[in-house]
């Protein structure tokens, strides 16, 4: 693992926190649209992750 | 079972917390290993980094299985049609004045108007003869009549 991926991986963390509460926001409002499309971010970021850590 | 709308908020919001510390102890850890040079700390960091994985396999999992079971629907369009408020039916039952035979004679009987529509040609015909039929016997019973 070298620095460049150390920093990448605390950026995609805080990405998934900030996923989380615009995924929320989409749930509470009741906006299908915006609830898949959150989704698919945080599975997206979930993939990089590993694809990161090997 | 499905859950409330707002545990699986909850039950989300955690794993997803959960997810992001595992991740930057993960990174953490990587970056103790890029500084570390004896042999026995590497392997010692790297078995933490591996079990860290497994864990972080695991929480990628409830968190899809949480997601998967979230759906959010579109609301139903408002329907503009007004629905026409129809008269409540009378419930004779609970009436206390009992049915007559007669009354629902006279509810059934047709009006002579919609008779009158539903003769044909054929039963005009049938009608014409019977009533000079009637006639002729009007007839012969006066000359009987007559005779005596």
């Amino acid at each position: 693992m070298n620095p460049e991926n150390i920093d990448f991986l605390n950026q995609l963390a805080n990405s998934l926190e900030k996923a989380q509460e615009s995924l929320e926001e989409a749930y509470r409002r009741g906006d299908p649209t915006y609830f898949s499309k959150v989704k698919r971010f945080i599975l997206q970021i979930q993939d990089k992750v590993f694809e990161v850590i090997g | 079972m499905m859950k409330e709308k707002n545990e699986y908020l909850t039950d989300l919001r955690e794993l997803i917390q959960k997810e992001a510390k595992i991740i930057r102890a993960i990174a953490s850890a990587g970056n103790g290993l890029v500084q570390s040079k004896a042999r026995e700390e590497k392997n010692m960091i790297n078995s933490q980094i591996e079990s860290m994985k497994t864990l972080l396999k695991r929480t990628t999992e409830e968190i899809s299985s949480i997601l998967d079971d979230m759906s959010v629907m579109k609301p139903l369009p408002i329907s503009k049609v007004n629905i026409q408020k129809t008269k409540p039916q009378k419930d004779y039952s609970s009436q206390n004045s009992t049915l007559k035979v007669g009354d629902m004679y006279e509810r059934s009987k047709p009006k002579k108007s919609e008779l009158k529509k539903e003769i044909t040609d054929l039963e005009k015909d049938i009608l014409k003869r019977l009533k000079k039929k009637e006639k002729k016997e009007k007839i012969v019973r006066k000359k009987n009549q007559v005779d005596t």
